[in-house]
C-alpha cells in the first residue's frame, strides 16, 4: 500500500521548509518504528504551497505483538492459601483471559499479577488518523500564526488536506480543515482536481509540471541556470543558501535569461549582486575572470505562458534599483571617504556616548596604545576610514552593504587593498574567508567591537534574556575568536586601552567593566562548551588566568583530551591535595608567605626532593609553554605526583612550629602555581568507581 | 488606466465583496493600518469589512522628488476583512484581474514578509506580493493589535496604488503617472513634496516638536483616565507623526528612539484595552 499526505498551504517561507521536512521525516519514521508498522520508503517533500509525505509499501496493520498488562498486587489478587480473590477474577475478566493465563512478576514495587495477551495489530489507517494531527503539531515553528476560529497554529494558513491510503480517503481533521479527496495544481482553489489514488495524484502532479522532490528541483535549477549562463558565455557562482532559497520558492521552476543595462556595470559587483540576489532572487552571471556580465538568470514559478511579461518586469525592477544605486554611487564619489569624518559627527553612537566621529577617535586612541608597531600606521588609517561609508547615500539606501561600500569606494579612491579589505572586515562578525581574515581586519574589528561592548556596558545596555538589540553577544563572541587567533593581544591590556581612550577622548570614566569581564567569561564558557569540552574542565580553565585567550583554549583542549589518560586522575588528585591544604590554612587566616621558600628550612628528604624537582619542572615548563605544548606540560606536572603524595604522607605541613609551617606552605604554593598554569584543577569532577549496590 | 480610475476600480471590486468604502482619516498617519477603522476594526470579534484610500506620511522616505520611487507622502489602498475568509488570497488575486492584469500571463509571488508596528503594539504574519518582480501589495494576517492578542483574525491587504499605476501605465517614475484627465501625479504633488522634505529634514523645530510630543502624550493619558478612546487615539497618532519627523531630522539616539516608541505604544495599548472593555459592555 502507498500512503500520501498533502498539506496544502498559503506560501510557506523558504527557510522554514528544510527543517520542517527533516522533522516530519524523522518523526514519522520514529512513529512507524514504535508502532511496529513496516514500510519500504518514506519521503517528505516541500514546495511553497504543499508539504507532502509519501510512504511506499506501508503495512496495512501493525505486526502482531505480545503485550503484558500490569494488574493488581499479588497480595490482593491471591489470598494466603494462594487462591485467586475477586480482584484476580475481575482483572482477568476485564482483560478477556482466563485465570490460569495470569502470570506473576516481581519488580521494585513488589510482586504483581500480569495478563499476557497476544494483540493482533491495529489497522495502520486508524493509527495514522490518530497521530498525524499531533505529528504536524510537533514541528518546530520559528514563528507561528492563527488564521481561523480554531486554535490551530502553523507557520502559514493550512487550506487543504489530502490523505490517501492507495485509493481510500483517510479522514483527518486539523483545526477547521477536514481532509478531502481534493487537491490543487496551483494555489488553493486554482487547478482543482480529485485524485483517485496515490498513484493518480503523483501522475497528475507530474503532468502539471510540479516537481515535488526538492533534490530534483535543485538539479533542474542548477543545470538550467548554468545552461542559460553559458548561452551568453558566462558562469554562475552558486551560494548554497541562496540556491536553497530558490529551490523552496518554486514548485514549477521555469528559468529565464534577463538583460541588465550595461551602463550599470561601473557599479561595484557586490552592489549589483545584492540588488539581484537578496532583493530580487536573481542569479548574477559573470565571466571567467569573475567580472559581471549584463545578464541574469531568473526563475518563474509557473509555465512559459506570457514569459516575456515576466522577463520584462524583472528587467524593469532591476533597472529601477540599479538606477537608484548608480545615482547614489556618482553622488557619493564626489566626497572622498577621508573627508567624511565630519559628517560622522552627525550620527549618534548608542546615545550618551557621542557620535560615530567620537567612536573613530577612540578607536585610533586604542590603536595607539596597543603593541602593534608594524601595522600601527595602516591601522590608524583604516580606523579613520572604516565608518565613513555610513554617511554615503548608498549605505543609507542599502544598509546591508555597509563595509562593502566602504571597501569599494576606498579602492576607487586609491587606498591600498589591505586597508580597503580591513574596512569591510571591520563590520563583520565571523572569522572566515568571506569574513574577518586579514591581520589588519582582525585588529580593526577587535578594536571596534571592544569599544562598543565597553560603551554599552557603561550605559547598562547589556543584553538581557532574549533581548540583545545591539548584537553584543555576537560582538563578544567575535572578540573571543579574534583573541584566540591573535596571541599578542592580551585581554587585560585591551580593556585598559579602551578605558584610557574613553577617558582621554570623552572624559568618561568607564563603569561596568566587571560586568563586561563576566560577560566575556560567559562567552568563553559557551565557546568552550560548544567545542565539546566537558563542563568541569571548562570551569577549571576559566578559574585560571583569562588574559591570553589563545593559551586558554590550548589548555582546555589539552586537558579535555588528557581526560582519558591513565595519569589524569592521579595527577589531578595529587594537585588537589596542594590546594586543599592552602585553602585550609587560608581559612585559619594564614596565607603562604610572599617572600618564598627558605631552602635551609627544608628539613626532610621529601621536602627537598619536591622542591628540587619542582624547580626543574618550572624551568621545563617555561620552554614547553613557548612551544604551546600543553600535553607535554601536563606530563611534566604528572611526574610530580608521586613526590607530592610522598610529601603529604611524610611531612606535616600544618606543624606547630610557625616558621616551618610557613615555609612548607610556601613550598606547597610554589608547586600549586605550577599546576595553576592549567587553571584550578580542583574544579574537575572525579567520578568514583561505581559499585553496583542495587543488586 | 489612470490613477483615479484605478482607485475607483478597486472601490468597485471591494464593494462587490461586501466592503464599506470609507474615507481617509484626517490625522497624519504613517500607514493605512493606523486609520481607526483598521486599528479598532481589527479588535474584538464583530465582523468587519472596509476599504479606503489613506494618504500616508513617511518623512524618512522623502527624496525632494528626485527619486522616481520614493515620496514622503503617498497613498495606500487598504482593505480590512474580519474574520479572514478562507479564500482571501484568491479574492485578492481576482482583484488584480479586475484591474486588467491577466494573471496567467504574469507571475504573482507571495514573498514572506512579517509585519510589525512597534508604535501600535501590532504585528502580523504575511507576505509582500510581487507582480513580475515588482512589489505591489502587503498582505497580512493580523495577530496582535494594541498589545492585545487577537481572537478573531483579520486579513489586511494594502495595495501600493502608485506602483500598480506605474506598472499599468508603463512609467518609470511615480511623478509621471497620469492622475486623470491629462494631469500627472507630479503636477499635483511635486511642490508639496519638495517643501515637506525641506521641513522634515532641515527646518522642523526639534525642541518644539519634543515639547508637543510631551503635551500630546500627557493629554492622551488624561483623556483615557476619563474614558475617552478616540480623541486619545488621535493624540497617539500625532505623537507618532512627531516621532517620525524627529527621526527624519536625525534628532534621536538609539536609546531615545526606543523610548519614544514605547511611549506612543503606551497610549495605543491603553486605547485598545479600553475599546475592548467598552465593546464587552455593549
Amino acid at each position: 500500500m502507498k500512503f500520501l499526505l498533502e498539506i496544502g498551504c498559503e506560501e510557506l517561507p523558504p527557510n522554514f521548509l528544510p527543517s520542517a521536512i527533516q522533522q516530519l521525516k524523522e518523526r514519522m519514521e520514529k512513529l512507524l518504528y514504535e508502532k511496529d508498522i513496516s514500510f519500504s520508503n518514506l519521503f517528505v517533500y516541500g514546495t511553497p504551497r504543499r508539504l507532502v509525505l509519501l510512504i511506499d509499501d506501508i503495512a496495512p496493520q501493525q505486526k502482531e505483538r505480545i503485550v503484558e498488562i500490569k494488574g493488581p498486587p499479588y497480595q490482593k489478587a491471591f489470598d494466603e492459601e494462594g487462591n485467586p480473590t475477586s480482584a484476580a477474577h475481575g482483572f482477568a475478566k476485564a482483560q478477556g483471559i482466563s485465570l490460569d493465563e495470569l502470570i506473576i512478576k516481581e519488580d521494585k514495587q513488589g510482586k504483581y499479577v500480569y495478563a499476557v495477551k497476544k494483540e493482533s495489530g491495529r489497522p495502520t489507517e486508524e493509527i495514522l488518523k490518530e497521530t498525524i494531527p499531533s505529528l504536524l503539531n510537533s514541528v518546530y515553528l520559528p514563528k507561528s500564526m492563527r488564521w481561523d476560529a480554531s486554535s490551530s497554529r502553523f507557520i502559514r494558513p493550512i487550506r487543504w488536506i489530502l490523505s490517501l491510503m492507495d485509493d481510500k480517503l483517510l479522514e483527518l481533521k486539523i483545526g477547521e480543515i477536514a481532509s478531502n479527496r481534493i487537491s490543487y495544481t496551483e494555489r488553493y482553489l486554482e487547478g482543482v482536481f480529485s485524485p483517485e489514488s496515490v498513484d493518480d495524484y503523483l501522475q497528475r502532479v507530474k503532468v502539471e509540471g510540479i516537481i515535488l522532490d526538492q533534490e530534483e528541483r535543485r538539479k533542474i535549477i542548477l543545470d538550467k541556470a548554468k545552461e542559460l549562463a553559458e548561452s551568453v558565455e558566462g558562469e554562475i557562482t552558486i551560494h548554497e543558501r541562496f540556491l536553497e532559497k530558490i529551490v523552496f520558492l518554486n514548485e514549477k521552476p521555469h528559468l529565464f535569461l534577463g538583460k541588465m543595462d550595461e551602463r550599470f556595470l561601473v557599479l561595484p559587483r557586490e552592489i549589483i549582486a545584492t540588488s539581484m540576489e537578496s532583493q530580487l532572487n536573481l542569479f548574477p552571471i559573470h565571466n571567467k575572470r569573475g567580472e559581471l556580465l549584463p545578464y541574469f538568470v531568473g526563475v518563474r514559478d509557473g509555465d512559459g505562458k506570457g514569459l516575456e511579461n515576466v522577463v520584462e518586469g524583472y528587467e524593469q525592477v532591476l533597472k529601477a534599483r540599479l538606477a537608484d544605486a548608480h545615482f547614489f554611487f556618482e553622488e557619493d564619489l564626489k566626497i572622498p571617504l577621508k573627508e567624511r569624518a565630519t559628517a560622522l559627527s552627525g550620527i549618534i553612537f548608542l546615545g550618551g556616548l557621542g557620535t560615530i566621529a567620537d567612536k573613530v577617535r577612540r578607536m585610533r586612541n586604542i590603536i595607539s596604545s596597543l603593541p602593534i608597531e608594524e601595522i600601527r600606521e595602516r591601522a590608524l588609517r583604516t580606523a579613520l576610514l572604516c565608518r565613513a561609508d555610513l554617511t554615503t547615500h548608498m549605505v543609507r539606501e542599502f544598509p546591508d552593504l555597509e563595509g562593502i561600500v566602504g571597501m569599494n569606494y576606498a579602492l576607487l579612491q586609491g587606498e591600498d587593498e589591505e586597508i580597503a579589505r580591513a574596512i569591510y572586515e571591520s563590520y563583520q562578525y565571523t572569522l572566515s574567508e568571506e569574513g574577518i581574515k586579514t591581520p589588519l581586519g582582525k585588529l580593526i574589528s577587535l578594536v571596534d567591537k571592544i569599544d562598543t561592548l565597553a560603551g554599552a556596558f557603561h550605559l547598562h545596555l547589556q543584553p538581557t534574556g532574549s533581548s540583545d538589540p545591539f548584537a553584543l553577544r555576537r560582538a563578544g563572541q567575535t572578540v573571543i575568536e579574534i583573541l584566540r587567533e591573535e596571541e599578542r593581544f592580551n585581554l587585560r591590556e585591551i580593556i585598559q586601552a579602551v578605558g584610557k581612550a574613553y577617558k582621554e577622548e570623552m572624559g568618561v570614566e568607564l563603569g561596568g567593566m566587571e560586568k563586561l569581564l563576566e560577560f566575556l567569561r560567559n562567552r568563553l564558557e559557551l565557546a568552550l562548551r560548544e567545542m565539546g569540552i566537558r563542563y568541569d574542565i571548562v570551569n577549571a580553565v576559566l578559574e585560571g588566568k583569562m588574559e591570553n585567550i589563545r593559551e586558554l583554549f590550548a589548555r582546555a583542549i589539552a586537558l579535555n583530551e588528557l581526560r582519558e589518560d591513565e595519569e589524569f586522575i592521579p595527577t589531578v588528585t595529587a594537585s588537589v591535595r596542594l590546594i586543599n591544604i592552602i585553602r585550609f590554612a587560608q581559612r585559619r587566616g594564614e596565607n603562604p608567605p610572599e617572600e618564598g621558600i627558605k631552602e635551609d628550612l627544608l628539613l626532610l628528604e621529601e621536602e627537598k626532593g619536591l622542591y628540587e624537582e619542582g624547580k626543574r619542572v618550572a624551568r621545563t615548563l617555561e620552554i614547553l609553554r613557548r612551544k604551546e605544548d600543553y600535553k607535554a606540560i601536563f606530563r611534566e606536572l604528572s611526574s610530580l605526583k608521586d613526590l607530592i603524595n610522598r610529601f603529604f604522607d611524610k611531612v606535616l605541613v600544618m606543624t606547630e612550629e610557625k616558621e616551618l609551617r610557613a615555609n612548607r606552605l610556601a613550598l606547597v604554593n610554589f608547586i600549586w602555581n605550577l599546576f595553576f598554569l592549567f587553571g584550578d584543577l580542583s574544579q574537575i569532577v572525579i567520578e568514583r568507581q561505581r559499585n553496583d549496590a542495587s543488586s | 488606466m489612470d490613477f483615479q480610475t484605478l482607485l475607483r476600480k478597486l472601490d468597485e471590486f471591494w464593494i462587490n465583496q461586501g466592503c464599506l468604502i470609507l474615507q481617509p482619516y484626517d490625522v497624519e498617519v504613517g500607514a493605512g493600518t493606523m486609520h481607526p477603522a483598521t486599528f479598532f476594526g481589527a479588535l474584538g470579534d464583530n465582523p468587519w469589512r472596509v476599504a479606503y484610500v489613506q494618504p500616508s506620511r513617511r518623512p524618512q522616505d522623502g527624496r525632494y522628488a528626485q527619486n522616481p520611487n520614493r515620496l514622503q507622502r503617498y497613498y495606500q489602498y487598504q482593505v480590512i476583512i474580519k474574520p479572514a475568509p478562507h479564500n482571501i488570497q484568491n479574492i485578492y488575486l481576482r482583484s488584480l484581474e479586475f484591474l486588467g492584469i491577466p494573471l496567467k500571463e504574469h507571475e504573482v509571488r507571495f514573498i514572506e514578509d512579517d509585519w510589525e508596528s512597534p508604535t501600535l503594539g501590532a504585528s502580523g504574519v504575511g507576505w509582500e506580493v510581487w507582480l513580475d518582480g515588482l512589489e505591489i501589495t502587503q498582505f497580512t494576517y493580523f495577530q496582535q493589535m494594541g498589545g492585545i492578542e487577537l481572537s478573531t483574525i483579520s486579513a489586511e491587504i494594502t495595495y501600493g496604488p502608485e506602483r500598480l499605476a506605474m506598472y499599468l501605465q508603463k512609467r518609470d517614475s511615480i511623478l509621471d503617472i497620469e492622475w486623470g484627465n491629462g494631469t500627472s501625479y507630479g503636477e499635483l504633488h511635486k511642490p508639496m513634496e519638495i517643501e515637506h522634505c525641506r521641513y522634515n529634514f532641515e527646518l522642523a523645530n526639534i525642541s518644539s516638536l519634543v515639547s508637543l510630543f510631551t503635551s500630546f502624550e500627557k493629554e492622551a493619558h488624561l483623556l483615557l483616565d476619563k474614558g475617552l478612546i478616540f480623541p486619545s487615539y488621535d493624540l497617539a497618532l500625532k505623537c507618532s507623526h512627531i516621532f517620525n519627523i524627529l527621526d527624519a531630522r536625525g534628532a534621536l539616539s538609539v536609546v531615545e528612539r526606543a523610548g519614544l516608541i514605547d511611549r506612543v505604544r503606551g497610549i495605543a495599548n491603553r486605547c485598545a484595552q479600553l475599546y475592548i472593555q467598552q465593546e464587552a459592555k455593549v
